[in-house]
């Protein structure tokens, strides 16, 4: 991390939030059981013990994908991050968890930093994530065999780099939605939200 | 008879003149004297020969003229005789064409006569002919009745034979009759027997009525008997039962005993069941209370689905309106649109209200400038009158004047008249003189003052030309502040109250767009949380080997996952090795915070 007691650049903004991004990834993988929970191990971050998994093949997709992220948010150029879960059987997509990012593209990398204390941008982080593990409480079991993937919403002229692709916004069928705490380090704004297919039985 | 006489005279005379004429010439060839008495004997009897024809010729003449007389009296008497003969031809004619008239006129009727009886005779062959023809019908129908007489014959002989079989049969019959009547009659006699046995029967009926009449009294007897036993056994039952009452009394205050205990427990029953009432009265009342919660939860859920409907023709509205409004822009392009219409319509506004008054202080001062012409118009109207009345002074003067004139030529030329002849004297001269200058003055004044006339014409002329121009002038202002009052304020009315009622409609619109912009805006971050984005402007990716796909190229395979060498889906493997394992054992996150 570079950001500095003094205040925020971009490059520390988009860092806050890659982190944000990695960590809430993991304990949404391990929070819904999309990998079996022996995988993940205890971390300390954010002044709470989270999950990080320890599947390499895992690590290194994240960690690629939060590299280009990290990128793309210090152009200002990301606009959202999706984490879709699918059924494997029948295609079908049951959760979407929703990462709005609103970019101030007034920022430049030489600009003046922001001053806002990293204490609270950690505080609202470690709310949203709390959020997240509370919402197992409401969602709908996955009783099928699931798998993820990570969408990211760019602006329409940037080139899309090797081994990345377009893809669908894989939208749900008849979805509730949940809209979570959102936290902002004064350049990159995260509003965090979940979808949910609409169970039958309710 | 005349005729005859008359001619017979004209030959007498003619025989005479011829013997006449035969004698001279006697005369004539015997004296044959010398030569002079020859000439004179010839031109004696040149003459004797003229005379004679001129006698003859005279008496031919005669003669002629008597034949043409005759001849024309023949003439006349041929040509009456002729006329006469004509006549009666002509009657004889006209007598033949009558006969023959008539005698055509008797042939016409003779062949009407000959074709009426042509034609009677025809009828007459044609009626023979039908009464031929009818002779033969009757033949022929005579023929048909020998025929069917003699069928007829045939037929009575038929019959007759028929008539003797049924004698026959009518025989055999009888003799059936003979055969049943011997049968009536037995039956009759048995039928006899018969009414007897009954007589017999209806006897034995009677006597056992009678006897069936005696047995329902006997039976009525003895019910009443009956009856009367029945009250004895009552009495006698109500008789024990006092004997048993009265056997029963010491029970019977044990008896009230046990009930007055029963009354008191009882009454506490009763206090109980008071109490347990009320009990059941706030229980109702409480039922009453969750029955009108639960119509309200009813109405509460009506409301729901009333908001739910109306929710979503909020949501149809969009569809509905047909603004093409997908996106807030849009939205905003159209009231933005919308302001610069307003703004628009206000500068007409102001531009308009600006005309107005423009238009008001130009009729102010064309009211002004009107007045100002009436007054001048007036002044001249004055001046006019003045000069007009000086004209007419002038005038009378002039006439004054020319008759002094006047008087004095004829003064001077009486002076000069009576002073012809004598000397002229100085005086006269001088006077004339005077006078001839006086008249030269009253000349010159008189030019002077036809000349002020006519000045004083010529500028009441302008001063009439310029009121006239002035009037003019003054109609085409009236007319051009009468339009301008009347269209300026009609149209200023109007416009204000369109500019109004536009100003008013638009704010509707506006108002309506801006619901209309929530609604859409609702719609949008709804349809945004789902995970909609503007294919416009963004673009979605992601790394092409992501789990997803990895799981996908990897599951049909059946175990590959060792195979793909990327991410496999290991939740799935962990629900297979471990059944319903669902969820992982602990929240951390939960503990970490609980920590906290």
């Amino acid at each position: 991390m570079t950001s500095t007691l003094k205040g925020i650049t971009l490059k520390g903004s988009a860092e806050i939030v890659a982190d944000f991004f990695s960590f809430g990834i993991n304990s949404i993988l391990y929070q819904r059981g999309i990998y079996p929970p022996e995988t993940f191990t205890r971390v300390t971050q954010y002044d709470l013990s989270l999950m990080l998994t320890t599947d390499a093949n895992l690590k290194t997709y994240l960690a690629s994908v939060v590299a280009q992220l990290k990128e793309w948010l210090c152009e200002c150029t990301v606009q959202k991050l999706v984490l879709v879960i699918t059924c494997l059987e029948t295609n079908e997509v049951l959760e979407r968890w929703q990462f709005d990012i609103e970019c101030d593209k007034s920022a430049k990398e030489n600009c003046a930093p922001r001053e806002k204390p990293i204490k609270a941008i950690q505080e609202e982080i470690r709310s949203v994530i709390r959020q997240i593990t509370a919402t197992v409480t409401f969602l709908p079991l996955l009783e099928t065999a699931c798998a993820f993937d990570l969408l990211v919403y760019t602006d329409k002229d940037l080139e899309v780099p090797d081994k990345w692709e377009e893809s669908g916004p894989q939208i749900i069928n008849q979805s509730e939605e949940v809209r979570l705490r959102s936290f902002t380090t004064s350049i990159h704004k995260v509003n965090s939200m979940v979808a949910y297919k609409k169970s039958d039985s309710f | 008879m005349e005729d005859l006489s008359e001619d017979t005279m004209v030959f007498n005379t003619l025989k005479s003149f011829k013997s006449f004429m035969s004698r001279p010439e006697r005369i004539h060839s015997q004296p044959t004297y010398g030569a002079s008495d020859l000439g004179k004997l010839y031109t004696h009897k040149m003459e004797m020969e003229e005379a004679v024809k001129r006698v003859h010729s005279h008496t031919s003449l005669l003669q002629l003229s008597q034949e043409k007389q005759q001849m024309e009296l023949s003439h006349k008497r041929a040509r009456i005789e002729l006329e006469k003969e004509a006549q009666c031809n002509a009657r004889d004619l006209q007598r033949e064409v009558d006969k023959n008239q008539e005698l055509q006129l008797r042939i016409g009727r003779l062949e009407e006569r000959e074709a009426e009886t042509g034609r009677s005779f025809a009828e007459r062959e044609e009626s023979m002919q039908q009464l031929r023809k009818r002779i033969q019908e009757l033949q022929k129908q005579l023929e048909d009745k020998d025929s069917t007489l003699t069928h007829a014959n045939e037929t009575v002989t038929s019959l007759k034979d028929e008539v003797r079989d049924l004698n026959h049969q009518l025989q055999t019959h009888q003799s059936r009759i003979n055969t049943l009547t011997l049968d009536k009659d037995s039956l009759q006699e048995q039928l006899d027997l018969q009414h007897k046995k009954f007589k017999d029967v209806s006897q034995q009926l009677q006597t056992i009525q009678s006897s069936q009449t005696a047995n329902e009294e006997s039976q009525l007897k003895i019910r009443e008997l009956e009856r009367q036993l029945a009250l004895q056994e009552g009495d006698s039952v109500i008789v024990r039962s006092m004997k048993s009452e009265v056997a029963r009394v010491p029970d019977l205050e044990r008896e009230l005993k046990r009930l007055r205990e029963e009354s008191a427990f009882l009454r506490e029953t009763h206090e109980n069941s008071s109490l347990l009432k009320e009990e059941v009265e706030g229980l109702r009342k409480k039922v009453e209370r969750m029955e009108q919660i639960r119509e309200d939860l009813l109405n509460m859920e009506l409301q729901k689905e009333k908001l739910q409907t109306k929710l979503q023709a909020w949501e149809n509205l969009g569809q509905n309106t047909g603004l093409n409004i997908r996106k807030p822009e849009d939205l905003s392009r159209e009231v933005i649109d919308i302001q610069q219409r307003e703004l628009s319509l206000k500068q007409q506004n102001y531009t308009l209200t600006s005309s107005v008054r423009g238009a008001e202080r130009s009729c102010a001062e064309l009211r002004a400038e009107l007045t100002a012409l009436k007054s001048k118009s007036l002044e001249d109207h004055k001046r006019r009158d003045t000069h007009d009345a000086l004209v007419r002074r002038l005038q009378k003067r002039v006439l004054l004047l020319t008759k002094e004139r006047d008087g004095m030529r004829a003064i001077l030329e009486s002076y000069d008249s009576e002073l012809a002849s004598s000397e002229y004297s100085p005086q006269l001269t001088r006077r004339l003189k005077e006078a001839e200058e006086l008249l030269q003055r009253v000349q010159a004044h008189s030019a002077d003052m036809e000349a002020q006339i006519s000045k004083a014409q010529e500028d009441a002329a302008t001063f009439k030309l310029q009121a006239q121009t002035a009037e003019m002038e003054l109609e085409v202002l009236k007319k051009q502040q009468a339009s301008a009052t009347e269209g300026n304020t009609a149209a200023t009315s109007e416009e204000m109250q369109a500019l109004r009622l536009k100003v008013e409609e638009l704010e509707s619109e506006r108002q309506r767009l801006e619901e209309q912009n929530n609604v859409l805006e609702m719609r949008l971050e709804r349809h945004n949380l789902q995970g909609d984005y503007d294919p416009v402007r963004t673009k979605v990716v992601h790394l092409r080997f992501n789990p997803t796909s990895v799981a996908k190229q990897t599951a049909p395979g059946g175990g590959g996952a060792a195979e793909g060498g990327a991410t496999e889906t290991p939740r799935a493997h962990s629900l297979w090795r471990h059944g319903n394992h669902r969820r992982p054992p602990q929240h951390p996150a939960h503990t970490g915070s609980a920590r906290e």
